[in-house]
């Protein structure tokens, strides 16, 4: 007990003698690249859309009477492997929703387990509209490429297995098409369904709604949005066929929004487009999905789609700074912040638990300050509000967590191209993928 | 040519050799002749021949030894199953010992009478399932037939069936009555079939069609999966010039299950251009031209069946439970129903709806020995017409009437006293279907008491009383005041063997006692029973 006063006492003094200009100096990373880039960036742009939400809900309004009239097919699109178990929760958020007139369908990449049963058998009760089966595994992409062949929407809305969407999310989703003619792909919002399942969840539903809700609508409004998630977004099925469909993962998500960019078609993100879906809730897990997630920075955006970065013909400025922006705050700046922190121990090798304990204290109140953005943007801040006893160890779980798991992804995929052994894809596409570089 | 021909066993052969409206010959009545010969060497004209002369529409060749040529042998189809051989010579041992087999078998069965019209579909089973008791065929094998109704068929059945004498789901329902009261039993599971729900017919044409559209219309590729860019389309898409390129990287394809391989099949509408994993798999009715899915056919099991010797009792009788009284007589119930009859009556007797007495008579007959014997026709006709507005049943060697005792007056004492003259009159009108040695016998019963004693009731109808309120004993003299012939029906023992009654062969004995001052004395007799009858029938009426 005395050695916690003690220490507190130590702490006390210590900063008794910093001077504003010191602490900027020694913590510099937070200052001069964290704050600008991730909490005052998003005050601004949020509070700009606030200011602006009258102008853009009279839009809104139009693009919605639009929708309706024109009414078009839209084609859920759920490839999936073993997911049988989850499909029925699915199918039932689905025949909740506003927007009437969709189809789904049901793609299962040679599961080994009950999904052929459970899936025919709600394709025979209406559930399901179209069940396709690939009797061997061909992976993700060439699942989703199935499916997507046999769509007869407009629209195809592709969802995770495991996700579940508010009753308005269609609807949402397929707003934007309608606001800008030039928009060709909207991402939705995923939230965390079992977010009260671990601490390790929890603080996913943070990182989610952080990055997600208000990252995404930040980096939309700036037109530099560079990822749509997998587990929920809408894409004109036109412009999916002239760009292939999707490419082999992992990461396939972020790829397939790549392309669409390139081909000059423009993203979107409608925030209040609301999917819930499970998360990992052992570190383990989520440590390897963060891996794969992380690699596929590397290998798309740096490997893959460098011609973006190239002043070509098809260069654009938009297309430039979004995937210089993740580049750079994504994979360079985490290896700046390496050094940083290296640097910080050695410097401090006096004072490293003063210094430990600032640092704690600064993210801390940072996060509060981000946590005050969500609850400004969320339509369910009383769910929210839960969330707010984890808000201490996020400095620990953004700040720490998951730098540390990006360098080691980066790393091993700059040097070892480790993303075509991850079982995730099956070895026969993966071989051809990286002989390919694609 | 048709004549008739003495064999060596002294039996009468009729032979012929063209269509012969035999039916309605005056020249050949039915005792004429013991068995028929067609001696035709043509199939068809045999075949035609055999369209009249068979157990169903020739009452005068009914259960008769039938025999044809021995050249048509195994060329006559399901006409093979009423022929009893091919013959070249009448005095063949085998014709010899096969026309004294039946003859002695249909005595033995006591159905040595001629038949009625076939009226009814379940008449026509009875009287195919009593022809092939004659010939001892106890076990009916379904056959897989090519061209038959319902695939598996019993010989026998089919040959009417294909002359158009009853419908597929009546042979159904007949064979499966038979086999609940225990008169078939089933000794070999042959198969299980689907039968077109709407007639029972075989012969289903199986399509597979689209389930949005149900069109039939429809063709399956299979689903090639190109691995170095994920494109997974049908294989038609990549059809290059005989050679496989990919639609979406337009490299060539080299090598399944290196660079490319096919993990599913799927199946595409040409009409609503549906794509589905599965085809809806449905039936067509080449007979009926409905189509129904296959989920919804019929399945039957085709066994093989055995007559029992319960059955052989029952359909050698007429107790079986679509005999001929439920058809001829309004007022005639089968024994189950009149029993639900009587617990009706006694629920409302007993709730005070009917103010009358609930009364059953039971009529039967005793041997010297002091046996009830069996029910006879003839008995049961002639209650049935004695009581023409009673219900009238029988079962367990017992003829029984049910009546309600009231009058006009709601003198109940009198109504019962009545009835039991009527009884009596009415035994004295049957007695001439008694035999010597027998006694017909009557007694009643009277619903007493409140409802807690309605079983005892029911089960005192099984038995008769030892002591009969009247008897009548066996009179020499004795006619049929309708003036029908005698008809015996065989007797059962204990041990379920038949034992034919010696008695029961002379066919034309009652025809030939009367006399003039009998007949008289007889239709005189009829006379004051008509007049009793008229009197009473308007006191017992029967709901």
């Amino acid at each position: 007990m005395s050695y916690i006063f003690e220490s507190l006492d130590t702490f006390v003094t210590w900063l008794q003698h910093l001077s504003i200009s010191s602490i900027i100096n020694t913590y510099w990373f937070i200052f001069f690249i964290e704050i600008p880039r991730y909490y005052l960036l998003e005050i601004i742009i949020v509070t700009y859309n606030i200011l602006t939400y009258r102008r853009l809900e009279k839009k809104r309004f139009y693009a919605r009477f639009r929708l309706f009239k024109d009414n078009p097919l839209v084609t859920i699109l759920v490839p999936g492997k073993n997911e049988g178990k989850n499909i029925y929760k699915l199918v039932k958020s689905l025949a909740e929703q506003t927007y009437k007139n969709y189809e789904v369908i049901v793609v299962d990449d040679g599961s080994d387990d009950y999904t052929p049963l459970i899936c025919s058998d709600l394709e025979k009760h209406g559930f399901i509209d179209l069940y396709l089966r690939c009797g061997v595994r061909g992976g993700k992409a060439s699942a989703a490429n199935y499916g997507a062949y046999h769509a007869k929407g407009k629209y195809i809305v592709h969802l995770d297995a495991d996700s579940s969407l508010d009753r308005d999310a269609i609807e949402k989703i397929l707003m934007p098409f309608y606001l800008d003619p030039k928009i060709k792909a909207v991402g939705g919002t995923v939230k965390v369904r079992n977010y009260k399942d671990s601490i390790c969840a929890s603080m996913q539903a943070i990182e989610y709604l952080k990055t997600i809700m208000v990252g995404r609508q930040v980096t939309n409004t700036l037109g530099i949005l560079h990822i749509i998630s997998g587990a929920f977004g809408a894409f004109e099925v036109e412009t999916l066929k002239k760009i292939g469909y999707w490419d082999i993962g992992p990461g396939l998500d972020g790829d397939i929004t790549q392309k669409i960019r390139k081909a000059g078609w423009k993203v979107s993100h409608a925030s209040d487009a609301v999917c819930l879906t499970n998360v990992p809730v052992k570190w383990k897990v989520l440590f390897k999905q963060r891996l794969r997630w992380s690699k596929s920075l590397i290998r798309f955006r740096i490997r893959k789609h460098r011609d973006i970065l190239y002043p070509n013909r098809n260069w654009s400025l938009s297309n430039f700074v979004s995937n210089m922006e993740s580049i750079i705050f994504d994979c360079v700046f985490n290896y700046i912040w390496l050094f940083y922190f290296i640097g910080l121990i050695t410097n401090f090798s006096n004072h490293i638990f003063e210094v430990m304990l600032l640092d704690f204290l600064i993210r801390l109140c940072l996060a509060v300050v981000a946590f005050g953005v969500i609850l400004t943007v969320t339509e369910r801040k009383r769910e929210e509000l839960f969330l707010i006893r984890f808000l201490p160890l996020t400095s620990l779980y953004t700040g720490y967590f998951m730098r540390i798991v990006r360098l080691i992804a980066h790393t091993k995929e700059l040097f070892f191209f480790s993303s075509y052994k991850d079982p995730w894809n099956p070895e026969k596409t993966s071989r051809y993928a990286q002989l390919e570089r694609a | 040519m048709i004549t008739i021909q003495n064999n060596n066993n002294e039996r009468r052969i009729l032979l012929l050799d063209s269509q012969f409206n035999l039916e309605e010959s005056p020249d050949f009545p039915e005792y004429l002749f013991d068995a028929v010969f067609i001696f035709n060497e043509s199939v068809e004209q045999t075949q035609n021949i055999l369209n009249d002369i068979n157990p169903i529409t020739s009452q005068k060749c009914c259960y008769k030894p039938l025999f044809v040529a021995r050249s048509l042998e195994g060329k006559m189809g399901d006409y093979a199953s009423v022929i009893d051989g091919y013959i070249d010579d009448w005095n063949d041992k085998d014709a010899l010992n096969k026309v004294e087999d039946i003859i002695n078998r249909r005595n033995e069965l006591g159905l040595n009478t001629p038949e009625e019209k076939i009226l009814s579909s379940n008449q026509l089973f009875v009287r195919l399932t009593r022809f092939l008791i004659i010939r001892n065929n106890l076990i009916m094998h379904p056959v897989l037939e090519n061209g038959s109704s319902s695939g598996y068929v019993i010989p026998i059945y089919n040959l009417f069936y294909k002359l158009g004498w009853y419908k597929l789901s009546e042979s159904f329902v007949f064979v499966q009555s038979m086999v609940e009261k225990g008169y078939f039993r089933t000794t070999q599971f042959l198969n299980r079939i689907y039968l077109c729900p709407k007639c029972q017919h075989s012969h289903l044409l199986y399509i597979e069609s689209c389930p949005k559209c149900n069109n039939s219309m429809i063709h399956s590729e299979e689903v090639i999966h190109h691995f170095r860019c994920a494109n997974i389309t049908p294989e038609h898409t990549y059809n290059f010039g005989g050679q496989l390129r990919c639609p979406k990287c337009h490299q060539m394809l080299h090598h399944i299950g290196v660079d490319y391989d096919r993990p599913a099949t799927v199946f595409t509408c040409d009409v609503c251009n549906n794509s589905f994993l599965q085809a809806k798999m449905q039936a067509l009715c080449s007979n009926c031209q409905s189509v129904s899915d296959v989920k919804s056919l019929v399945p039957i099991n085709v066994y093989v069946y055995e007559i029992t010797k319960e059955g052989i009792y029952a359909i050698t009788s007429l107790n079986i439970g679509f005999s001929i009284y439920t058809e001829f007589h309004d007022n005639f119930l089968e024994f189950n129903r009149f029993v639900n009859r009587i617990r009706l009556l006694a629920e409302q007797k007993f709730s005070g709806r009917i103010l009358g007495d609930v009364l059953v008579g039971k009529i039967w007959i005793i041997d010297s020995t002091s046996a009830t014997v069996r029910n006879r026709a003839e008995l049961l006709a002639q209650v049935c017409q004695y009581f023409p507005n009673n219900k009238v049943s029988a079962a367990n060697n017992i003829t029984y009437i049910n009546a309600i005792a009231t009058d006009y007056k709601g003198d109940q004492e009198q109504a019962v006293l009545d009835f039991q003259i009527m009884l009596s009159e009415a035994i004295r009108a049957a007695a001439y279907v008694l035999r010597p040695g027998e006694k017909i016998c009557y007694t009643y019963m009277k619903l007493e008491g409140n409802g807690s004693n309605i079983d005892d009731f029911l089960n005192d109808l099984n038995f008769v009383a030892t002591n009969p309120d009247d008897s009548v004993d066996y009179d020499p003299n004795a006619i049929n005041p309708n003036g029908d012939r005698q008809v015996d029906s065989p007797l059962l023992k204990d041990d379920g063997t038949v034992e034919t009654e010696i008695e029961a062969i002379d066919l034309n004995k009652p025809a030939e006692v009367p006399n003039d001052t009998e007949d008289t004395q007889e239709s005189g007799n009829t006379s004051f029973l008509n007049k009793v009858k008229d009197s009473i029938c308007h006191i017992f009426s029967s709901h």
